[in-house]
């Protein structure tokens, strides 16, 4: 039997569960409840806000034991996550855009820390101008922030990636806090078939990090977490921390490989390669709108045009080894950012792209495409513009190196 | 690569220390007590801001690896039985 269209390339449908119709926050929801969290503390905010209205309905049905902490604020929030991390608990807790500001100094403090907490970020564009639509400017604001980001392109990937990104950050090897990324509205409020696991095969697939082998907070042995520091241990613990995110790369494609096994879903690793591989140039992207490319990449195969997509699904640590190797024998690459970076003033992922690109020989054009902003939609029309004018610099036609998609 | 610290992040084991700043580091100038006009009162020892004095019996002895110069211990001495002594090379 052929995979579903909304299963990832491959996939078979596991432990023979019919898909239900659930959106995307309710898919985290399902994926928090499903690896058995000590706690949850989290404040409301749009679009974030029915996440948490599921699990506290998870939690009043009694089929959450969690402890539950209705905090002041998004600082609180993931303070308090925090604390029973370092105790040894499983913490879980979400928010968005200006909520994620509001929790800066925690959300430093949780990755230099090295405090493996799992958070997600139901992306928002930032104030100003005040809006609550979507966008990846949120997640950008924090990209510098040492935590392991994950960004999904469907409901069914944010519920796999809540299981995957604790057995990333409690993985001895890594020990560092992740994000699990997806775009409001389109993933957050959009609903669309997604197999929840069996709680046994969830179980299973956390097993290597059942035992928290990781120093924590107790009376037993007491210890300290977050002491101060100077000199030459700051260093220290900076390399440390650059380490443990060279290892969280590697590890994400071993994880895929062990997730396949216990839940039948694989993705591919750190970056999706769709139809890349004979393509002779490259569209990249994150988040939702991967989907609409993938489909603009066809149609344009239909016309005789080799076009490839290249998604990042681990936008922290960046994926660049397999970047470069995609990009490689390629004419050129075209990036599509639902971000803006202020003064590069081009797209967050693109500049990330063309610092990678550096590395070929011979230098290919790069373009960075700006859209999606604020909600509107990234349409199949502007992305096939797109692909065509990465196309056409690929053939040697000459332009701008940042295209406002809708605005030009 | 030389590593300081045993763990992956700024945590501190007590048995290793829980002091992860040497403080010692930054003294210009250490106390030196006399014994024979200590009269034991302790206040040095409260009043130690690094907490790096001990009592000898004698006299209070300040721990050079934490004790930071800053003097305060001289100050408060009601017996004038401490005294600075620039550190070598300051």
């Amino acid at each position: 039997m052929a995979a579903p269209a909304y299963l990832p390339q491959g996939a078979q449908p596991a432990d023979g569960l019919a898909p239900r119709l659930l959106d995307g926050n309710k898919a985290a929801a399902y994926g928090v409840l499903l690896c058995r969290p000590d706690l949850i503390a989290a404040y409301p905010i749009t679009p974030q806000t029915p996440l948490l209205e599921q699990l506290y309905k998870f939690k009043a049905d009694g089929r959450l034991t969690a402890e539950t902490v209705e905090v002041e604020g998004e600082n609180s929030a993931l303070s308090a996550a925090l604390g029973v991390t370092v105790a040894g608990g499983r913490a879980f807790t979400a928010t968005s855009s200006m909520g994620l500001t509001f929790m800066y100094d925690a959300y430093l403090f949780a990755s230099g820390t090295r405090v493996p907490v799992v958070m997600v970020i139901a992306m928002r564009e930032q104030t100003a101008p005040t809006t609550v639509s979507c966008g990846q400017q949120d997640l950008m604001m924090v990209k510098e922030g040492g935590w392991v980001q994950l960004v999904c392109e469907s409901c069914q990937e944010i519920l796999d990636s809540i299981l995957v990104a604790y057995r990333l950050a409690e993985d001895p090897q890594v020990q560092l806090p992740v994000n699990v990324c997806y775009e409001g509205y389109y993933l957050s409020h959009l609903s669309e078939p997604v197999t929840v696991p069996a709680q046994e095969a969830v179980d299973r697939f956390l097993l290597p990090v059942r035992d928290k082998r990781r120093p924590v907070l107790g009376t037993e042995h007491p210890m300290t977490f977050g002491t101060y520091v100077v000199g030459e241990l700051y260093a220290e613990y900076r390399y440390k921390h650059c380490q443990a995110m060279e290892r969280a790369g590697g590890m994400l494609d071993a994880i895929d490989g062990e997730f396949r096994a216990a839940l039948g879903r694989p993705y591919g690793g750190a970056v999706e390669a769709y139809r890349a591989e004979d393509a002779e140039f490259l569209m990249v992207t994150m988040g939702s709108a991967a989907g609409t490319l993938k489909v603009v990449v066809d149609e344009l195969r239909k016309e005789g045009i080799a076009a490839g997509l290249a998604r990042v699904r681990m936008f922290r640590p960046l994926p660049a080894r397999e970047l470069l190797g995609l990009m490689r024998g390629k004419r050129a690459v075209g990036v599509v950012d639902r971000s803006v970076s202020f003064g590069w003033n081009r797209g967050h992922l693109f500049i990330d792209v063309k610092a990678v690109a550096q590395d070929l020989e011979p230098r290919i054009p790069v373009v960075s495409f700006i859209g999606g902003l604020a909600g509107t939609d990234l349409r199949r029309d502007l992305l096939a513009g797109a692909a065509r004018t990465t196309w056409e610099r690929g053939r040697g036609r000459a332009g701008a190196e940042v295209i406002w998609l809708g605005l030009e | 690569m030389r590593f300081h610290s045993p763990f992956e992040g700024p945590w501190a084991d007590p048995e290793a220390g829980l002091f992860s700043v040497r403080s010692g580091d930054w003294r210009q100038q250490r106390p030196v007590a006399n014994g024979a006009r200590c009269c034991r009162c302790g206040l040095c020892f409260l009043y130690c801001p690094t907490g790096c004095i001990s009592d000898r019996v004698t006299h209070f002895e300040a721990e050079l690896e934490f004790c930071k110069g800053c003097g305060l211990c001289v100050y408060i001495c009601p017996a004038a039985a401490i005294a600075m002594r620039a550190e070598e090379g300051c």
